[in-house]
């Protein structure tokens, strides 16, 4: 059976593809912030990157340490085909069963 | 650009007690983020879900590590409590000591046996360390609370407060091996 994603590994998918070359544990837990409005925990970010890349959704690789993050590397992450291929069938998924609400038909842009 | 040093100490035990999960990288991005926020309190929030979602993925994936620590570690915790409830319990009260000292041994006893378990379950179970100690602190606390109310005369908040020492010691126990070697992937 289909494993499906939930919804904080859906944005953090949705999150990897807006920041492009520049998508590690940082910026992606504040693009989650400020679009969800709720603090999640870096390490609850790794962990669901964890099952994204165990699953070929996205892959990762180290990049260069640096100062500002005391000398450590940053683990940058990319979204694989699988992964986009996920995301629009989550998008289609959702769209359809929204359109399904009579009361909220028609306000999805 | 100064750098705004995270607490030591909770870099120190998340390196220690980290998980598979837990990697250099995820330590950066922490210290990266803490040079904005710059909150202390933050910082060991943020290292207290770390360890407690890696050692709970690791006890998920491990469950044999896990229920091998705490079989481990609570017989090793065991002996030396059940050796001073049932065996000097009775000579010690002849000792002529002042109570109070014979109490602070006594106790001294209960959590140096938690710590001396801790660091042995860290050793034996070096690859899963986080799952194993975590589970046997766990452990120590459900155990302690169905036994120690029937050796020892205490109360709510003192039972709580032992319990909780107990599993700390056990914790502290299992930070003093040394740090896990790591391999990054990428």
């Amino acid at each position: 059976m289909k494993r499906h994603n939930g919804s904080l590994e859906l944005m953090i998918m949705l999150a990897i593809m807006r920041l492009e070359d520049a998508a590690y544990g940082v910026p992606i837990s504040r693009e989650i912030e400020e679009s969800a409005g709720r603090e999640v925990a870096m390490a609850t970010v790794y962990a669901s990157l964890d099952r994204l890349e165990a699953r070929g959704l996205v892959k990762s690789k180290l990049g260069d340490p640096t100062p500002e993050r005391g000398g450590r590397a940053k683990r940058l992450f990319t979204i694989t085909a699988a992964g986009i291929r996920e995301v629009q069938e989550a998008r289609r998924a959702l769209t359809q069963l929204w359109n399904r609400l009579p009361q909220l038909k028609g306000q999805l842009s | 650009m100064i750098s705004h040093h995270p607490p030591r100490l909770a870099t120190w035990i998340l390196k220690r007690l980290g998980s598979t999960i837990i990697e250099e990288a995820l330590i950066g991005d922490l210290f990266e983020a803490y040079q904005t926020r710059r909150s202390p309190f933050w910082y060991w929030r943020q290292v207290g879900v770390a360890i407690g979602v890696g050692a709970c993925r690791d006890v998920w994936h491990h469950l044999p590590v896990a229920l091998g620590a705490i079989v481990t570690g609570l017989f090793v915790a065991a002996v030396p409590f059940w050796w001073l409830v049932n065996t000097s319990a009775a000579s010690l009260s002849n000792v002529p000591l002042p109570a109070w000292i014979l109490t602070l041994a006594a106790w001294l006893v209960v959590f140096g046996s938690a710590l001396l378990s801790g660091w042995l379950v860290s050793l034996l179970f070096r690859a899963h360390r986080a799952a194993a100690v975590l589970s046997l602190a766990a452990a120590i606390v459900v155990a302690g609370a169905i036994v120690l109310p029937n050796a020892a005369d205490l109360g709510p908040l003192a039972l709580g407060s032992v319990l909780l020492l107990d599993a700390l010691a056990a914790i502290g126990g299992g930070s003093l091996t040394g740090v896990r070697e790591r391999t990054l992937r990428g």
